[in-house]
């Protein structure tokens, strides 16, 4: 301490220097070009929804400007529609369902892929990366002849089967891209100080890919809810969310309905997301709720550190 | 919308019980004489079918009057989408076509069942030019039911385009070079550049003349600031100005009347193209349910559901009895009565080389 006071006071006095006009500029353009890019960004993101946002509450059913007046009463025909209320049920359940059984299956198959090594590994690995890349339209019809073959009675329960064959290799990859970056000397060491292996996977490995899973449970959650293709062929005579829209669009009216329920779809995914990340960095801190946006690159990149 | 849909749904239970209460025969029932009591027949039927086909509104009555028929309904984008996913399986028991789009290619690839004509209560009634539609008929049988239509034609605005148009040549007229619009369907589209051309047969073009009118689109595809889809979209079109001529529907003027745009629909000399839906059986109906799948086929033709559809989307009818129930205004707004005046009419009927029009009109689009 005594030597770093002594090298303070013997230390040549460094003044700043003022900066040029030539690097104020350069900075000030750099800043504006950043403000720029980012303005654009978010026109393109969101721009859209306020569009949508401002239509929804515009006295005609006929999307251009100049609006036409302030009226509320697309809200009120969605809120009486009963065919909307069903696909708004259905959607929601479909959804709730298919998230936690795409979670805990991609988990399992994550750590499967992740952790053992066996021959088949490479092939298991395709087969459950398929369905990323595979066309939904065409997994939904195959999925309608694989139903109609075994005599399977199409209803909300095959359109659940079937986005969970598509959805949960979603969450084995984001979790699988979170496990390989895991260091299992930390396993290690926590067995070598008397851990059990529940205790490992309570207090080392959840926490780890905690974001990760909050993403893919999100994730998993938006891809059921606003899937057409797959519902589209998959359902019987019941309808979801995405089936209604696409089916209600040939008529103005409805378009403006479907403006005024997305505004408030919209509205509540903003809030529960908002609620979950200031939930998330209270119990975690602000690295887990960076983890859920970037899907766990973040607490990744920290661990690493 | 609500308040109206019930006022229809109302105005349509008071018709039905007026007719029922004076005798009259045109109330919508199963049996070869209407005789049968509705509430005796029972079953469920698997509904595939437009948005439309099912609203709560115009199938009020229906239900009201056959309370123990079940409906089961799925929707559907097109009937392309629907011929895949009934031939990938999918088991339906009335299915909804329209003329311009498969009703043809539903009886050639056995999607439809041929209909008793005995029990279709309106057959009779309705006008002749909707019985002759590409598909209704087909080898000697019924196997479609018509029950709404209308026609296409030129809408533009009036306060812009200040000459009437009166042939599909003036939406290539290089004065609305950027400011004209054409429905975004391959037939549609080919239909107008053909008789444009002088095709007189435009519907039985070879290639060569396919190859003709699609150098022709490609060569003017800068006269047209969108190809739409749509309803909302034409709408939103002209009313933002960016558009003032193009193909369209009469009710598309009217909407846009309703809407401050100075709208008006005329009548192309080369012939008018004439779209009509309706509904057809398929050959997966359980025994049970035959007489619940005739009787909803004869409400949708029936007077009272058609006027239901003049009122609300301004189709136009297929059943001529409708006439007596509509009032004058709605006669001449809905052109209720065109199936009279259909001489220059082309039915849109998907022409045999369907995939040809279809593969040339992605190149227009592509180029």
């Amino acid at each position: 301490m005594a030597t770093n006071v002594a090298e303070r006071a013997t230390a040549p006095v460094v003044t700043a220097i003022p900066p040029t006009a030539g690097v104020r500029f350069r900075s000030h353009a750099v800043t504006w070009s950043w403000r720029a890019f980012l303005f654009v960004v978010y026109l393109v993101l969101f721009g859209p929804l306020v569009i949508l946002m401002l239509f929804s509450i515009n006295d005609s059913n006929v999307l251009a400007f100049p609006l036409e007046g302030v009226t509320f009463h697309w809200y009120t025909d969605a809120f009486h529609d009963q065919l909307l209320h069903d696909a708004l049920v259905n959607s929601i359940v479909v959804a709730c369902i298919v998230a936690p059984i795409c979670l805990v299956l991609g988990t399992l198959t994550a750590f499967g892929l992740t952790r053992f090594r066996f021959r088949a590994r490479p092939a298991v690995a395709g087969l459950v990366g398929a369905p990323l890349i595979l066309p939904w339209l065409i997994i939904g019809i195959a999925a309608l002849m694989f139903y109609v073959r075994f005599k399977v009675d199409l209803s909300l329960n095959t359109v659940i089967a079937t986005q969970v064959v598509c959805t949960f290799p979603l969450v084995t990859a984001i979790v699988g891209a979170q496990l390989f970056r895991f260091q299992r000397v930390q396993e290690e060491a926590a067995i070598d100080l008397g851990c059990s292996r529940m205790q490992v996977l309570r207090y080392i490995i959840l926490p780890h890919i905690a974001p990760a899973l909050a993403a893919s449970a999100i994730f998993a959650f938006t891809w059921s809810f606003n899937n057409y293709e797959i519902s589209a062929f998959t359902l019987g005579f019941q309808q979801t969310f995405p089936v209604w829209v696409y089916s209600s669009v040939r008529n103005p009216d409805h378009t403006a309905i479907v403006n005024a329920i997305s505004t408030v779809i919209s509205i509540i995914q903003v809030v529960l997301l908002t609620v979950a990340l200031l939930f998330l960095r209270a119990r975690s801190g602000d690295d887990a709720a960076r983890g859920i946006i970037a899907g766990g690159e973040a607490v990744a990149a920290s661990a690493e550190t | 919308m609500g308040r109206w849909v019930r006022a229809g749904a109302a105005a349509i239970a008071i018709a039905l019980v007026g007719v029922a209460c004076g005798g009259g025969s045109s109330a919508p029932a199963s049996g070869p004489h209407g005789s049968v009591d509705p509430s005796s027949i029972t079953g469920t039927i698997r509904l595939l079918s437009y948005s439309d086909g099912f609203d709560p509104g115009y199938l009020a009555a229906f239900q009201q009057q056959y309370p123990n028929i079940k409906l089961e309904t799925s929707s559907m984008g097109s009937n392309e989408e629907a011929i895949a996913k009934i031939q990938a399986g999918f088991d339906a028991d009335v299915v909804n076509s329209c003329v311009d789009e498969a009703t043809l290619e539903m009886d050639e690839k056995g999607i439809y069942a041929p209909l008793d004509q005995s029990r279709l209560t309106n057959w009779n009634d309705l006008f002749p030019s909707m019985q002759q539609l590409p598909g209704v008929q087909y080898n000697g049988g019924i196997y479609m039911v018509p029950v709404d239509a209308g026609t296409s034609g030129i809408v533009y605005n009036a306060d812009v385009v200040t000459t009437p148009p009166t042939s599909w040549a003036d939406l290539f007229d290089p004065q609305w070079q950027g400011r004209a619009g054409m429905e975004d369907i391959a037939v549609t589209a080919f239909m107008i550049g053909a008789l444009t051309l002088g095709i007189q047969d435009p519907i039985n073009m070879d290639q060569t003349q396919i190859d003709q009118v699609k150098q022709f689109l490609i060569d003017h595809k800068s006269q047209f600031r969108t190809f739409w889809k749509g309803d909302a979209e034409v709408k939103s079109l002209f009313k933002s100005g960016e558009i003032v001529i193009s193909s369209g529907y009469p009710d598309t003027a009217k909407a846009l009347q309703q809407e401050g745009v100075n709208a008006k629909f005329a009548v192309a000399k080369e012939g008018q193209f004439l779209w009509a839906c309706g509904y057809g059986m398929t050959p997966n109906v359980a025994p049970e349910n035959l007489d619940a799948v005739y009787a909803l086929l004869n409400y949708y033709s029936s007077p009272e559901a058609e006027l239901y559809e003049a009122q609300h989307w301004n189709y136009q009818i297929a059943n001529e009895k409708t006439l007596k129930l509509a009032s004058p205004q709605l006669i001449q707004e809905a052109s209720l009565d065109a199936p009279f005046h259909l001489q220059n009419a082309i039915p849109a009927s998907p022409p045999e080389n369907r995939d040809a029009w279809v593969a040339a009109w992605t190149e227009v689009k592509a180029s």
